[in-house]
């Protein structure tokens, strides 16, 4: 066999044998881990009072780590930059959604307002109960990717996308300017105001989110016309 | 056999089996592939920490880490696919070697 | 009875992710990707992880997995890794 063929055979074996030691390490690890008990439960649990909502996981998300929620929402709208600027065509307009899907068309126009209400039910509760910003942007986002396959969403231009676009991280800092300014640590919200203040957060994440992550996938699609038949 | 240990170690399989796929294939969307598991292995052993004690609730810091994590692979996935198309309508080919008879690396 | 559920949940996790690994077609990679993320929002429900499991149904399985289909699907006949449509 050619000599590229060989080496790859030899890297193959190196690698599977690699990958098997390492993987014996770790769950090695693993085991040494399930008699660890001490998690954050209870320390959360204490702290919710002055967090601002009923949810453990809403209020580390948007309250004790909220810095990294932050970043997070930094990641994605360099992702959709990214995407953007590697796109082929120079506005934000979108692929040429299909013209040929009367029934699919027909299907969403039934099941998109369902969604949109789904999306904004899951950022509604999201504060007492499973839920939350980042959910609800995907399942708005899904539903906008649903009406574009249709054929319904016919956008140009869109203006004001990046003000859409930029919102989640705007209002974070916004909120961190706030609470700079007001002499407390970044982003610590004070327990009065924490309620509204994270709810105002998850409103711009959740509107900010469903269009970078529809934009993410609709982008980075070909300039000329619609996509090849979907087998 | 708890929860903890099946799940986790079933994240570390699934890392350790992506990690094989990921340094092996040269297609790069297959790379993106195993890149993906191997993520989905490790949020499955952090959920799988935060699930550890049975009477309590759940931790839910690990939940907030995973759910940032699940965020960033998806945007981290989408700009590698627009790179990985670019490449392709660029050059031709899907991989990245330059010995498989594609043009060679050329600035 | 539940640790059977568990078991079966990671079983089928492992095989679904080494069939969309190490399978020819990248199609068929592609799909099997995506029921991987599926399969692994169930394993978030599994584990109490409510939250986790709406966003991996909808951002992970469904986006993630929509992206790389799609791009499979948009790059064309590729050399010898298109494999099967079926």
């Amino acid at each position: 066999m050619s000599e590229t063929a060989r080496w790859r055979r030899v890297w193959g074996v190196v690698a599977g044998v690699a990958c098997l030691v390492l993987g014996m390490a770790l769950l090695r690890e693993v085991v040494d881990l399930s008699d660890h008990r001490a998690g954050l439960t209870s320390t959360v649990a204490a702290a919710m009072e002055d967090s601002g909502v009923s949810h453990p996981p809403t209020a580390v998300l948007l309250n004790f780590r909220s810095y990294d929620t932050w970043l997070e929402v930094v990641v994605l709208l360099g992702a959709v930059l990214g995407v953007l600027s590697l796109a082929d065509r120079r506005d934000f307009s979108l692929a040429a959604p299909r013209q040929d899907a009367p029934v699919l068309r027909r299907l969403v126009d039934l099941v998109l307002p369902l969604v949109l209400l789904g999306g904004v039910f899951l950022l509604a509760q999201g504060t007492g109960a499973p839920g939350g910003a980042f959910q609800a942007g995907a399942v708005v986002a899904a539903g906008l990717l649903l009406a574009h396959l249709g054929g319904s969403l016919r956008l140009g231009r869109i203006r004001g996308v990046m003000v859409v676009l930029v919102a989640g991280v705007a209002a974070f800092l916004t909120a961190g300017l706030a609470t700079l300014t007001a002499g407390r640590p970044l982003l610590d919200f004070p327990t009065p105001g924490s309620h509204a203040v994270i709810v105002g957060i998850e409103i711009a994440i959740a509107v900010s989110t469903a269009l970078t992550l529809t934009l993410l996938v609709l982008a980075s699609a070909p300039a000329d016309g619609p996509d090849e038949d979907l087998p | 056999m708890s929860l903890f240990l099946l799940y986790g170690g079933g994240g570390i399989i699934l890392f350790v089996v992506g990690l094989h796929r990921l340094i092996t294939v040269s297609h790069l969307i297959r790379k993106l592939i195993a890149a993906n598991i191997m993520a989905g292995g490790v949020f499955l052993l952090l959920v799988a920490t935060a699930a550890r004690d049975a009477e309590q609730a759940p931790d839910p810091v690990p939940h907030a880490m995973v759910l940032t994590g699940i965020v960033v692979a998806v945007g981290i996935t989408a700009f590698a696919t627009a790179l990985i198309r670019l490449l392709h309508s660029e050059t031709g080919s899907t991989t990245l070697d330059e010995a498989d008879g594609d043009r060679p690396a050329s600035p | 009875m539940s640790l059977a559920v568990d078991l079966a949940v990671v079983l089928l996790l492992l095989v679904l992710a080494a069939a969309a690994l190490y399978l020819p077609g990248l199609f068929r990679s592609a799909v099997l990707f995506l029921v991987f993320g599926l399969m692994m929002a169930v394993a978030w429900v599994r584990l109490d992880a409510a939250d986790i499991a709406l966003a991996e149904a909808a951002i992970g399985a469904g986006l993630v997995g929509a992206l790389i289909l799609k791009a499979v699907i948009q790059m064309g006949d590729d050399a010898g890794e298109r494999g099967s449509r079926r």
